[in-house]
């Protein structure tokens, strides 16, 4: 097995239709992405972050460089289909995703459309609502269900197929408070239990803060790459890329000013309090 | 404009087997030049609410007024409708699925031309709502079409298209979610600009707990329909289990000020700023200290290592 999941090896990208002058979306971008990793993408608005998560499974296609998945280049034809099996995409909107009009019949919808046989449809269709806590509702029809719970039956019917990585684009933008932080954790319980790879497109740093490894976009190129704890450190840097700089990021910034350690990293009001108790 | 709700219940599909009960009981009051938030989980209601106050839904029982505009179930006149549609500009939830037009300038041109203005009246205003969304820097954009832009691109150019048409009551329905820092700063300080400088009204509906704490004279909570919590957004923010009930959060600032204080830390419930939360966590823990040295007989005074 590949240790590399994907290989962005000086990709450029331009929309066709993006009027003569336009920058490109993104501009000779090198990056790897090990199988396993969690990895945030963060960036202003038109960075860039949805073009690169429509390149990782061949959504879209480079218009110079190449992308690779598990060793295979997304401009290969015949490794499409294997690719979007690979990566399963989601977006802040499910409603574009669900087609069918029972939750079970939805998350095996991938599935019949392979032609798989009924038995092992089942299986893999209780093993994914099992894995998004929507073995329940299986029976009920997508629309009576609450826009978080819809998110995760996108989920499941991206994992029926049992992908090596979910890229999600702005998973959360649509949810309330609540359910966003059952998102958020759904997406962690599936990378430690289920050993998936996940990009996480996010304008959140608080969501950011979780992942292994925070890339950032500026005017589609890399501009900052690392682990939280040493890109949220700079949050004046931050601020210059146009990120939205959560309160308690500021509020752990003073503390640090005033000589008490708070790891920049530190973004929730839990993990904040627990760092100054620390400190005492 | 003022906006006052009175007894308001809406119920969808009445009279069906899908009939539901979405707004029960609500009484408000918005006042002329407020800015009111409107909080509550998805399903709370608050999309129906605000869909009253254009017009855009009637009551099922009881009445909404917008000024002298009145709306019950008995309906309004054409006439009332339009200058409510006029005077109530609404952005929902996710408005960039609304973008129709060929090029950004006629999405945003959309409503003044509605109006009959004069075209360079028009392009006044297109102008002026690119520059409040912080789109105005970049002239070639409003010759693109809205479909090649970003999410967070289209977001602002229907805010713009909202804008343009100069309403005197602004209703946002999660106005920030999607944005980056200097659409959202943008954002804010334009409406600020506009309540100052119009008297504009202004309604923002939000999950988003901080937000709303910065930027709203009153806050309203919603809860299965019913109006739960209002007030001044630091009274609210106070009563965290009420606010818990009605399955929000409370702004993380205001929830680690929470948790500070049940670890012993005196520090003020109200307090809405990390610079304030930090001087007065700091001020804490230096009197903690004093007390704690005091407390120590001077022969056993050891280094104390922080
Ligand atoms: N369908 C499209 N056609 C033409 N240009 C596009 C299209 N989609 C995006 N663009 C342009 O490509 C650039 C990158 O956009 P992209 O959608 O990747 O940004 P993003 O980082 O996802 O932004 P956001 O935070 O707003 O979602 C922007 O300049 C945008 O205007
Ligand atoms: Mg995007």
């Amino acid at each position: 097995m590949n240790d590399t999941l994907f290989a962005i090896e000086h990709v450029s990208y331009g929309y066709e239709n993006a009027g003569t002058g336009q920058p490109l979306a993104l501009n000779r971008v090198s990056l790897e992405v090990k199988r396993g990793d969690y990895v945030a993408l963060l960036g202003h608005n038109g960075s860039g972050k949805s073009t690169l998560a429509r390149l990782l499974n061949g959504l879209l296609l480079p218009t110079s460089g190449q992308v690779l998945v598990d060793g295979m280049d997304t401009r290969d034809a015949d490794a499409r289909q294997r690719i979007r099996e690979l990566v399963g995409m989601i977006f802040s909107d499910p409603d574009n995703q669900i087609v069918a009009t029972l939750v079970e019949d939805d998350v095996a919808w991938g599935l019949a459309a392979r032609g798989w046989p009924k038995p092992r449809i089942v299986e893999r269709v209780g093993a994914a609502l099992d894995a998004v806590g929507l073995a329940e509702m299986r029976g009920r029809p997508p629309h009576q269900l609450s826009g978080g719970q819809r998110q995760r039956l996108a989920i499941a019917g991206v994992l029926a197929l049992q992908p090596a990585c979910i890229v999600a684009d702005e998973p959360t933008a649509l949810l309330d408070p609540r359910a966003r932080g059952e998102m958020v954790a759904l997406l962690h319980d599936l990378h430690r239990t289920h050993g998936l790879t996940v990009v996480h497109v996010t304008h959140l740093l608080e969501e950011a803060a979780l992942a292994d490894r925070i890339i950032v976009l500026q005017a589609g190129r890399v501009i900052l790459e690392g682990p939280p704890a040493a890109v949220l450190a700079d949050l004046d840097r931050l601020r210059a890329l146009r990120l939205v700089i959560p309160e308690l990021a500021e509020l752990g910034q003073r503390l640090r000013e005033h000589g008490i350690y708070i790891p920049a990293d530190a973004l929730s009001p839990q993990a904040l309090v627990r760092a100054l108790e620390a400190t005492r | 404009m003022s906006i006052i709700v009175d007894n308001l219940t809406h119920v969808y599909n009445s009279g069906t087997p899908h009939e539901q009960v979405a707004l029960r009981n609500i009484s408000l009051r918005i006042a002329d030049g407020e800015c009111v938030g409107i909080v509550g989980i998805t399903g709370s209601g608050k999309s129906t609410l605000v869909q009253h106050f254009n017009g855009l839904l009637h009551p099922t029982t009881g009445s909404v007024h917008v000024d002298e505009i009145a709306l019950t179930s008995q309906g309004t006149r054409k006439a009332h409708m339009i200058e409510l549609r006029r005077r109530v500009g609404l952005l929902f939830q996710f408005p960039e699925a609304q973008l129709f037009a060929p090029t950004v300038y006629d999405d945003v041109a959309f409503g003044p031309r509605q109006l009959k203005l004069k075209d360079s009246e028009i392009r006044e205003r297109v102008h002026t709502a690119m520059r409040a969304v912080a789109l105005g820097d970049d002239a070639t954009l409003l010759y693109r079409s809205p479909f090649a832009l970003s999410g967070g691109q289209r977001r602002r150019v229907a805010l713009a298209g909202v804008l343009a048409m100069r309403p005197r009551v602004l209703v946002l329905d999660e106005p920030s979610a999607g944005l980056d820092a200097e659409a959202r700063d943008e954002l804010y300080a334009q409406l600020l600009n506009l309540r100052v400088s119009e008297g504009l009204t202004i309604v923002l509906v939000s999950h988003d707990m901080g937000e709303v704490a910065n930027l709203a004279d009153t806050v309203f909570v919603l809860a299965n329909g019913e109006l739960r919590l209002s007030g001044p957004p630091e009274d609210v923010f106070q009563r965290v289990d009420d606010i818990l009930s009605c399955g929000l959060l409370p702004p993380p600032l205001a929830q680690a000020v929470t948790l500070a204080r049940e670890r012993g830390y005196s520090v003020s419930p109200d307090l809405l700023t990390p610079e304030r939360v930090a001087e007065a966590l700091v001020q804490a823990r230096q009197t903690h200290h004093d007390q704690a040295i005091a407390a120590t007989p001077p022969a056993q005074e050891t280094p104390h290592a922080s």
